[in-house]
């Protein structure tokens, strides 16, 4: 069967702080419709990479194409825009506004954003809390209403960051969920260390380390590879 | 020896309360864990050991001393060190001033910096660097490396393993089993139940602000249906 399109290409994207390396040549390829794992040591770059590519920081060298667009150096809105949402590895909501608030941003040009904006919220479970202020949510549920956010824009592509950082087995599988349903109208790449969630999700894996591509396959691939083992995974 | 003794400790933020008598010890030398699910308040309770809350009642000793009415560098001077969920870690200064302060901030007895760079070889490799530009689960090892410097008798970990590469979760759970040898009293919340139950040896359950079970962390590993009800596995 042939492979599906690519929806995001990095051509040697390249980030330098100071001396380091942070990014090193990257080139990667996410497919449409695919679920796009990105594991790797901690300081491998893959913040970095999500940053990269969704122009919250310039690339020292390199470029980033998304669909048929050059979108290297592009604002974050300007990417944004053209259908690119992403999550924070620490979540960035606004501490003094509603829920609801949140994500009727989020969906803001679209004609029914009212409805758009609370059926994103139902799907990640937080109908319930749309007027609660987000600096009342606890930690997991920021992340899910950053993913909400994702959901409302109707991206062609989502980036999240560590989702399931600092919850528990019940709230990762609900993660899990989401991320199914997201992936139902998009494309995904998630950077992650849970293997578990990984290994019920990724269609693709790329193993990052010391800012350069060491892997690419798919998890079972990955986790039989020693080397990956070695620098990552350990005894799993 | 009971090193921590929280007794029918009341705290919250400001006029909102978060906890509701909550009671726990740890011995020099122990490693409990703190567990129960998202906003019942655990980090609350590191917090109000700390100094960090508002607490209007009860008692918390270290080491047989009131602390509850004392600062928050007192309380660290004293050995008690704190690795938040959010890491603390000071944006603008350098990896190795962030490990100095620490040392600063802890007693003088403090741990050889060679102790941190050994298990985090990574931090050596960007003493100089500003602490700004660590990735996640660098700052994570930060955090930790600082408080270990601290020399703690004590140590308050917020979600240890969040952010941390499988390995080095591994190798930091092995870590912790050494420096509670050593005589370190460790309390522990983490959302990885089944991780905080195999490191530890006792461990309490949190709900709506108050612990409502406790007992020996292995008879939970066992206890499936206890793990289900409180713990959400």
């Amino acid at each position: 069967m042939a492979e599906p399109p690519v929806v995001l290409q990095t051509t040697r994207l390249t980030r330098r702080f100071g001396g380091l390396r942070a990014v090193d040549s990257v080139d990667l390829r996410i497919r449409e419709g695919r679920i796009h794992c990105i594991i790797g040591p901690n300081g491998a770059g893959k913040s970095t990479l999500f940053n990269l590519i969704s122009g919250v920081l310039p690339p020292t060298a390199g470029r980033v194409t998304f669909g048929e667009q050059d979108i290297t150096r592009k604002s974050p809105q300007a990417i944004a825009r053209l259908g690119l949402a992403r999550s924070f590895q620490t979540p960035r909501v606004f501490a003094s506004m509603p829920v609801l608030d949140h994500v009727l941003l989020a969906s803001r040009e679209h004609p029914h954003e009212g409805t758009l904006a609370r059926a994103a919220l139902a799907r990640v479970g937080l109908h319930e809390r749309e007027q609660v202020l987000a600096e009342n949510l606890a930690h997991g549920e920021k992340k899910r209403l950053e993913m909400a956010m994702a959901m409302a824009m109707r991206p062609r592509l989502v980036l999240l960051d560590e989702p399931t950082a600092g919850m528990n087995a019940h709230e990762t599988d609900a993660v899990a969920t989401i991320v199914r349903e997201i992936a139902a109208a998009a494309t995904v790449a998630i950077i992650e260390h849970d293997i578990d969630f990984v290994r019920g999700l990724a269609d693709d894996v790329t193993v990052l380390h010391k800012g350069g591509v060491m892997r690419e396959g798919t998890i079972a691939e990955i986790e039989g590879d020693d080397d990956v083992r070695r620098v990552y995974l350990g005894d799993v | 020896m009971t090193l921590l003794e929280v007794e029918q400790l009341h705290a919250g933020y400001g006029r909102t309360p978060a906890l509701f008598g909550v009671e726990l010890s740890v011995a020099a030398g122990e490693i409990v864990a703190l567990l129960g699910r998202n906003g019942v308040g655990k980090t609350t309770t590191l917090r109000s050991i700390m100094g960090l809350t508002t607490r209007s009642s009860g008692r918390v000793a270290f080491d047989g001393r009131s602390i509850e009415r004392l600062p928050t560098h007192v309380i660290a001077r004293l050995g008690v060190a704190f690795v938040p969920e959010d890491r603390g870690v000071f944006p603008g200064l350098s990896v190795g001033d962030n490990l100095r302060l620490g040392r600063m901030a802890g007693r003088r007895t403090a741990a050889d910096q060679s102790y941190v760079m050994d298990r985090f070889p990574v931090l050596a490799e960007r003493l100089d660097q500003d602490a700004n530009a660590l990735s996640g689960g660098e700052r994570q090892m930060l955090a930790l490396g600082r408080a270990l410097l601290a020399g703690p008798r004590l140590l308050l970990l917020d979600e240890f393993s969040e952010g941390l590469q499988p390995n080095l979760v591994k190798e930091l759970a092995a870590g912790l089993e050494e420096i509670a040898a050593s005589g370190v009293g460790i309390l522990l919340v983490e959302q990885n139940a089944l991780l905080a139950l195999r490191i530890s040896a006792r461990c309490y359950v949190m709900e709506k602000g108050r612990v409502v079970d406790e007992g020996a962390s292995s008879a939970f590993l066992v206890d499936e249906l206890r793990l289900r009800e409180h713990l959400v596995i």
